[in-house]
């Protein structure tokens, strides 16, 4: 039998460390549902997404209170929507959002991904329809998600795409003026963007996936933090070094994968489908206690975005990918940390007080999982300046071989200081000064691409 | 197995050097052949169950003979009846823990309970420290009907005894610390 101090220790974890599987995301490939027109492509869609996952918040549920770990979202990723309906119009893409938001209900999940399109290289008539659709698809549905890759390691970056998704954000805020511009907060920008992600809002069922998969997002933002706390508690911050902390951390991330794994393979062999991949991204939520901002505190900054605080972020991110790798068989999609400001209350709160902004963010996203997440800019901000810092945000992924993103949210009629909440899972946060704005039009209007870096030469 | 014969032996005494060597030794003059064996020391007692098997001639009185000549410790041996059985398969074996202030009768007010609803303790570990009891008991909960009521019975249970008590699977146990 295991030890006692072992199950102490891991009931611990469960009980009052917020562990939980964040998400566990269906891939469902949706090319076979293809026809000559978008209304009967949408009714195939729905009977599709039905037909495989009609009983999978049930399993969920059912597999999460066996094993006392709830399972906090149930979601879908598809084939990106774009590769669907190549031949439709703007109406059309709509339409299957319109399809994918009412078979998502149906079937009980929370948020459904891959409204996407790959446009890395170059924007085919199927891909410019989709991007056309988004602002609209949006504002009319409430869980549709959507992603578009701008930019790629192998292919450099589509600065054209990247002025047109400059105005897309801007048109996805405007267009939910109602509800504070909340059709941007599913709406992200991606270079490198994995094809396995159970995250959203940049799920996607990759083309090179299964047929049907089921993957695993895990969290522990508030495990890692407690166990951080009890090592300096019980052995004197004054005799661990980083190097103990870091080991620390990858203890932690071994148990919380090592959960992880163990209810998306049980929910994949109930259903009967292959079991792909864990992330094993720490993602943080709005709830106190589930922080990624209160683990670089605990790491030793005062405030996020003080000097230190890039160098604490890289140092999470690699003991968490050390850590979950050892502990899973197969591990995928953006794995590492996530520093969404309006998710994380501890973040939120240092962009309130000003000691976070968005230069010092895009620093940190370096050597984060992810890139610019939930961050809410000034409701006027012109396309120009948005699509600038994306392109910005984007090459620091292209140059550095690894996933960035951008999900920026002009909150229309607001300005930088102003206070914007979406509750639940998306959070709030005042919204950040952009400095320089308006500054950057003659770079964005040159277009075409940016090349692929060169692979030698690493310096 | 036919020309075998399937023994039980306990073996209790105050803990010292050579009581395992003993026994195993007497065992093995016999040409018995251990099928598993466990120990424990607890406050600075031995205890040692083991399932060995024995020529169909050896008798239980001429291991008991022979164990009394090898060692000082308390020796049975039993008969074992019937076919040998492993614990419930991995499925249905929860671990419950239950923490509390350390009083009479908690071991036995718990055992009660999961014995008047069928459930058979598989193992139990249990330390003080201060006032503070914990038990650790590994449960077959397959002759359970709805987990569910079970679980909720637990935490009423719970309530009206003082204790914390925590259901988890097993499986949960050996994901998190097991390589």
């Amino acid at each position: 039998m295991i030890r006692s101090d072992q199950i102490l220790k891991t009931v611990e974890m469960i009980q009052k460390e917020n562990l939980d599987v964040r998400a566990v995301t269906m891939g469902i490939c949706l090319l076979d549902c293809r026809t000559g027109d978008a209304e009967s492509t949408a009714q195939n869609i729905a009977n599709k997404i039905k037909l495989l996952a009609g009983n999978f918040v049930e399993t969920c549920d059912r597999i999460g209170g066996k094993y006392g770990v709830p399972v906090v979202n149930k979601r879908i990723s598809v084939t990106p929507i774009a590769h669907v309906g190549a031949g439709f119009s703007r109406e059309g893409f709509v339409r299957l959002a319109k399809a994918l938001d009412h078979a998502a209900t149906e079937v009980g999940i929370d948020i459904i991904g891959g409204y996407s399109a790959n446009v890395e290289k170059g924007i085919n008539q199927g891909d410019m329809n989709l991007i056309r659709a988004v602002p609209e698809a949006l504002a009319t549905t409430s869980k549709v998600c959507s992603s578009i890759n701008a930019g790629s390691t192998r292919h450099g970056l589509n600065m054209d795409a990247v002025a047109m998704l400059g105005e897309t954000v801007r048109a996805a805020a405007h267009q939910s003026a109602d509800s504070n511009g909340f059709g941007a907060a599913k709406f992200v920008i991606f270079a490198n963007q994995p094809g396995d992600n159970p995250f959203m809002a940049g799920a996607i069922h990759g083309l090179g996936e299964a047929e049907a998969v089921i993957n695993v997002g895990v969290s522990g933002p508030g495990v890692i933090a407690r166990a951080l706390e009890r090592k300096i508690e019980e052995e004197g911050a004054e005799n661990l070094g980083l190097d103990d902390l870091a080991e620390e951390i990858k203890q932690a991330t071994f148990r919380v994968t090592r959960c992880g794994e163990l209810i998306g393979r049980q929910v994949a062999k109930e259903l009967g489908l292959p079991f792909g991949v864990v992330d094993l991204s720490l993602a943080p939520t709005p709830l106190v206690g589930d922080s990624v901002g209160e683990i670089l505190n605990i790491l030793g900054v005062d405030d996020i975005g003080a000097p230190g605080s890039t160098a604490i972020v890289a140092m999470l991110n690699d003991a968490v990918k050390k850590g979950g790798s050892f502990a899973s068989q197969s591990v995928g999609g953006l794995s590492g940390a996530f520093i969404p400001v309006m998710e994380d209350s501890v973040l939120a709160d240092a962009a309130e007080r000003g000691c976070l902004t968005l230069e010092k963010l895009e620093a940190m996203t370096c050597v984060c999982s992810v890139g610019l997440d939930m961050v809410p800019i000034p409701g006027d901000t012109d396309p120009e300046t948005i699509a600038a810092i994306i392109a910005d945000e984007l090459m620091i992924g292209v140059i550095n071989s690894k996933t960035t993103a951008a999900r920026l949210i002009p909150v229309p009629g607001k300005a930088a200081g102003d206070f914007v909440s979406f509750g639940g899972l998306f959070g709030e946060s005042v919204i950040l000064p952009i400095r320089n704005t308006g500054k950057s039009s003659r770079f964005v209007k040159f277009g075409g691409r940016i090349p692929a870096p060169i692979h030698s030469l690493k310096n | 197995m036919a020309n075998k014969q399937i023994m039980v032996i306990s073996v209790m005494d105050r803990d010292r050097p050579g009581i395992v060597a003993e026994v195993t030794e007497g065992i093995s003059t016999l040409g018995g052949n251990l099928a598993d064996l466990r120990e424990s020391v607890l406050c600075g007692y031995f205890t040692m169950i083991l399932v060995a098997s024995f020529p169909a001639d050896v008798s239980v009185e001429t291991v008991e003979l022979t164990l009394a000549k090898e060692t000082s410790s308390r020796v049975s041996v039993e008969p074992a009846q019937g076919s040998l059985t492993e614990a419930a398969g991995s499925e249905e074996v929860y671990v419950l823990s239950a923490v509390g202030r350390d009083r009479v009768g908690l071991v036995a007010q718990v055992s009660r309970f999961c014995c008047n609803r069928g459930v058979n303790v598989l193992d139990l570990a249990s330390h003080v420290d201060a006032d503070q009891y914990t038990m650790m008991l590994q449960l077959d909960l397959s002759g359970i009907q709805c987990l569910e009521d079970f679980k909720t019975e637990l935490s009423t249970f719970g309530k009206t005894t003082g204790l914390n008590l925590v259901l988890q699977h097993n499986d949960i146990f050996r994901a998190t610390n097991e390589i």
